[in-house]
């Protein structure tokens, strides 16, 4: 890289000369390919050509060892039949219709605490985002641990609260089980929204609010008229992560339910992945990878579409 | 010669200029500047309005803080510790037991924890090294192609990781990366692209291409524009990006569980998901919690330790240019 | 060659065949030396929750210093699929040590060598469990061999039943009697359970043996018109049974969400909380002097049965060292000091006169004459329809007795289910 690099830079220095367009020369336009070489290539060999083998695979029949053939659509037909199937898309719709309304609230709460200054303030911040940083796996033995029933320390205290008898069995009931994972979820993944959402906040201008409050609306109407409009771009990207990545959540119910009891707790992508590792249908599970995709996929574009609008609307 | 003294001092002019931007100042901070993403934005004095914000404020945050104080506090404790109840005479049975154990040849996690490392770093190093690349390009470059390999880098995001094990472990093994720690590398760096591509990119729009111009006018070239003028200011999102990566390479299971089949090789999220081997109270089939969260603390106090030290920048690097 | 070449080789060959037979006067089965010499390095992946075979795999390198093994653990719920990848990107390990249940799968794609002379050869081929051996058969071939066996069985607790006014060297005799022995258990109070389980998801382990105690099976023969069987009189009883013992209060509540008693359900077994256990022996190998043991498990009518678990062994097909794959495997499967090793962990080792010779105690005893009962359905969708904590057998059978839902209904949905994936495992490798 470095000898086309100079070359490219020798040329680029000339251009310097005269007023830079940047949109401008050849050289230019080489020495950008150039710099996205190397993540082109990691994108292309670890997920262009895998994803063009998942293909191949949704429409093959693929034993766990033996001859590969081609199924033509019968994967997808079957899919379109499987029951389980779409009752685990409506488990992770679910679980996402209730994790990311709570997830976003309590990060836009938690966001308007932390987006002033002060030793007090930056602790706050630190140990909201804190959960952020440990992964999932350790968060849930962790979660574990704490709800073992009789003396996990979650149902130590419940018992000792009077809430419950402290024998809950949290993963043994599909009700108890999805509160917990909720509960786990937003703890764990609130920090980043939060972040996000105070950068918009504090580049928020203090003439409006002041200007707002001149006009003497409380509190309450400052946020929700004059903030939340200005950080809405924020706001939809973060939401807009947060519906994907609750889709296709898998983690937390890998480790703490195993999709139990009764696969109540399946979620789409535990259901895909048992196909393929514990049914060993791969042709079936990548039907089912591919079709998980195109509705992400859709979801993600209608709500670009409408973050787009919505920004064009204020464009300052 | 004067082209790097000039490109010098624009340099530091820019940058004292977002220091002070940045420094709290209260009520008589400088406004927000015209400028597309100038300056990063001045810190807004919320009056911490007295006692309420003091106590929810404090509240909540050891609140969410608490569930690992305690399992550090338990990691302390023997194993039957909950049989007896845990409380504030449990201190007096505090213990380094456990993680005496945790680093004891017969448990021997110290392999898997140096492999964690490996991985770790060499993702946040190689994640940061390819995304800023990539980002200045995509940022400061307008070229063909340009939006179609910005969406082809965000694709990962709407695939379910899960579908594409099968795929990996056949490229994998095509390239001969099989069960070895170089190919998780490959994987979770690949898989990191999205956000590191995307915070990056967001850092350099948030520099203010005139700078740029400034310094090639003087006669720098691409390189030392890198260098001198937009490291420095993307300093923040750098260190956002290979704190996350590294994040991503101690904390990942699904990677090093599916492409990993040598005990030698295993990384530590593994060697916590395999307890029924390992965590047990010896001579007895059960799980000892003691050693168990002992095993969680050391999972996770490197990375907490590492966001602790780091805390400055992520905060600036994650912001970048999303005020734009 | 040269000259000085051939004589370094023959002295090497000679060399090396005294210390064979050397080896083979300290292994006290005297098998017959077959094969080549073992030397170089074997790679052996054993399944994390199997027998672990540290320390055997140690004696054997004491035995033979030429042998290097290579032992991996694997998660075992990814054993297969890494196998399978590995397979496919053309590096297997020489040697894999699997549960039990998944041999036909492995047999009928391919994966493992067809060891049939070598196993011919063994001296000690008649002496090993017989299910074990011959799971490992497929059309007349052999291609595995049992290498650490449990069988499930009934074990109560002495003192408890004593403090109960039972006689703790009369266990009950049929699924009734242990319903009678709990619910006298149970009215010790003090937070005594009557009975639990230990494990084997939707009571496949320790369920079964009450169904086929008598006679029956789950499963029809193996291949590709095989049927599932569940709605025989046996089986519903089985679950109905389990149905009333949970309605009755009976049964060990549990943490785990496909409701095995797990770890809360062993920690209360082994700190003397429960009165009648069903499980493996090695689960409570620690505190054995406090627990009565049986053969097997009471069938639903009387009788006992038992489901032979544990770990099998093959050579892969494409195994880089078969010479020191076969030595490492023949010494695991024959040699005394393996089989020590074994029972210290609480697993027999799969020759049955051996292991008899080694058991010492009631304990013992007891585990080896288990074995000889011991069967276990034989199926290339075995993990689909009964292992699969979401396949059918486990997710009707859990319905029936957490549930209480209808068990003649349940079973039969449970066996269409999977009769339709048996279907499909067998057309899916061509058949």
């Amino acid at each position: 890289m470095t000898a086309v690099t100079s070359s490219a830079l020798a040329g680029v220095a000339d251009g310097a000369k005269r007023s830079r367009p940047r949109s401008a020369s050849r050289r230019r336009q080489t020495l950008a390919w150039v710099l996205v070489a190397p993540a082109l290539v990691l994108a292309v060999v670890f997920f262009v050509v895998p994803m063009v083998l998942l293909v191949g695979m949704s429409f093959s029949n693929w034993p766990l060892l033996g001859k590969v053939s081609v199924a033509g659509v019968a994967n997808y037909a079957q899919a379109f039949q499987d029951t389980a199937f779409w009752r685990s898309l409506g488990f992770s719709l679910l679980f996402t219709v209730v994790s990311v309304p709570l997830g976003m609230a309590a990060s836009y709460a938690a966001a308007t605490m932390v987006r002033g200054e002060g030793r007090l303030v930056s602790f706050v911040r630190t140990a909201f985002f804190m959960p952020v940083v440990i992964g999932f796996t350790a968060a849930a033995y962790m979660a574990n641990v704490l709800l073992v029933p009789g003396t996990g320390v979650i149902n130590v205290l419940l018992k000792s609260t009077g809430l419950t008898n402290g024998d809950t069995a949290w993963f043994t009931s599909p009700d108890t089980a999805f509160w917990a994972v909720i509960v786990l979820t937003v703890w764990k993944s609130m920090g980043v929204a939060m972040i996000l959402l105070m950068a918009g906040m504090q580049a928020v201008p203090t003439e409006v609010i002041e200007a707002a409050k001149i006009d003497g609306a409380g509190w309450w109407r400052r946020e929700g008229s004059v903030v939340f409009p200005l950080v809405r771009r924020q706001f939809a990207l973060c939401m807009l992560l947060a519906v994907s990545g609750s889709i296709l959540v898998f983690d937390q119910f890998y480790v703490l339910t195993k999709g139990g009891p009764s696969g109540s707790t399946t979620t789409t992508v535990m259901y895909t992945y048992q196909q393929s590792f514990v049914r060993y249908d791969l042709g079936y599970g990548a039907a089912l990878s591919m079709i998980l995709t195109v509705i992400i996929l859709v979801i993600a574009i209608v709500q670009l579409r409408a973050l787009r609008s919505t920004g064009q609307e204020d464009e300052r | 010669m004067s082209a790097t003294d000039v490109t010098r001092r624009t340099t530091a002019g820019s940058r004292r200029e977002a220091s002070r931007a940045s420094r709290p100042e209260g009520p008589d901070a400088p406004d927000r500047t015209d400028l597309p993403g100038a300056t990063p934005p001045r810190r807004r004095r919320v009056h911490a309005s007295g006692v309420a914000y003091v106590v929810v404020g404090t509240v909540l945050a050891l609140l969410f803080i608490a569930p690992v104080l305690y399992i550090l506090f338990r990691s302390f404790l023997p194993a039957d510790a909950d049989a007896r109840g845990i409380g504030f005479e449990s201190i007096a049975t505090l213990t380094l037991r456990n993680y005496t154990k945790v680093f004891d040849p017969s448990v021997d996690l110290r392999q898997n924890i140096v492999n964690s490392f490996a991985v770790a770093i060499s993702v946040a190093v190689l994640v940061a090294i390819v995304s800023t690349l990539a980002a200045y390009a995509l940022s400061k470059i307008r070229f063909r192609g340009s939006t179609i390999v910005f969406v082809l880098l965000l694709a990962p995001l709407v695939v379910p990781f899960q579908g594409l094990l099968t795929p990996l472990s056949i490229v994998l093994g095509k390239l001969g990366l099989l069960d070895s720690l170089a190919g998780v590398v490959l994987v979770l760096v690949t898989l990191q692209l999205p956000f590191s591509v995307f915070v990056m990119r967001n850092t350099f729009d948030g520099i203010p291409s005139e700078l740029e111009d400034a310094a090639a006018i003087d006669g720098a070239g691409t390189g030392r524009i890198l260098r001198s003028v937009m490291l420095p200011l993307a300093w923040p999102g750098l260190v956002t990006t290979a704190l996350f990566g590294f994040m991503a390479g101690w904390n990942d299971l699904l990677s090093s569980v599916t492409f990993l089949s040598t005990d030698s090789k295993y990384t530590l999220p593994l060697a916590l998901s395999s307890i029924s081997t390992s965590f047990k109270i010896p001579g007895v089939p059960v799980i000892d919690p003691g050693l168990l969260t002992a095993v969680a603390c050391v999972a996770t106090v490197p990375v907490v330790v590492l966001f602790l030290a780091l805390q400055r920048y992520y905060t600036r690097g994650l912001i970048g240019g999303s005020i734009k | 060659m040269k000259t000085s070449t051939i004589r370094r080789s023959a002295i090497a060959a000679a060399a090396l065949t005294i210390a064979a037979l050397g080896l083979a006067g300290c292994s006290s089965s005297g098998t017959a030396d077959s094969g080549g010499a073992a030397k170089g390095t074997v790679t052996l992946w054993q399944r994390d929750g199997g027998v672990d075979l540290t320390d055997q795999v140690k004696a054997y390198e004491q035995a033979n210093p030429d042998v290097k093994v290579k032992l991996s653990t694997i998660q075992a719920d990814q054993y297969l699929t890494k196998l399978a990848n590995s397979a496919r990107a053309g590096s297997v390990p020489d040697l894999v040590s699997y549960d039990i249940v998944n041999t036909p799968l492995l047999a009928t794609q391919g994966l493992l060598a067809d060891v049939t002379d070598k196993v011919q050869g063994l001296s000690n081929k008649g002496d090993l469990a017989p299910a074990g051996v011959e799971i490992g058969t497929l059309d007349g071939k052999n291609y595995a061999l049992p290498v650490a066996l449990t069988g499930s069985q009934m074990f109560w607790n002495k003192s408890l039943f004593t403090k109960a006014g039972l006689d703790p060297t009369k266990p009950p005799t049929s699924l009734a009697e242990v319903k009678a022995a709990a619910e006298k258990i149970q009215a010790l109070g003090g937070g005594v359970t009557g009975f639990s389980t230990l494990g084997g998801v939707g009571q496949a382990w320790t369920g079964f043996p009450s169904s086929w105690a008598k006679s029956g099976s789950v499963l029809t023969a193996a291949g590709k018109s095989q049927k599932a069987e569940f709605t025989s009189d046996n089986l519903v009883g089985m679950v109905d049974w389990y149905q009333d013992m949970w309605k009755s209060g009976l049964m060990q509540k549990t943490d785990q969400p496909n409701q095995d008693p797990g770890n809360v359900g062993q920690e209360n077994a082994l700190n003397g909380k429960v009165g009648i256990v069903f499980g493996g022996a090695n689960t409570l190998t620690a505190k054995k002097a406090d627990f009565g043991s049986a053969v097997g498990i009471p069938g639903v009518d009387g009788g006992s049965g038992s489901f032979l678990g544990g770990d099998e062994i093959g050579m892969t097909a494409g195994a880089k060292n078969a010479d020191g794959a076969w030595s490492l495997m023949k010494w695991l499967v024959s040699s005394k000091k393996a089989a020590e090793i074994d029972l210290s962990q609480g697993w027999i080792a799969p020759d049955l006169t051996v292991a008899k010779s080694l058991a010492t105690d009631d304990w013992s005893k007891d585990i080896v004459d288990t074995l000889a009962i011991g069967k276990l359905p034989k199926s290339i969708a075995y993990n689909a329809v009964i292992n699969d904590p979401n396949g059918p057998w486990a997710q009707q059978s859990q319905k029936v007795i957490f549930q209480g839902a209808d068990a003649k209904t349940a079973l039969a949905s449970a066996e269409k289910q999977a009769n339709s994936l048996i279907e499909q495992a067998y057309s899916q490798v061509g058949q």
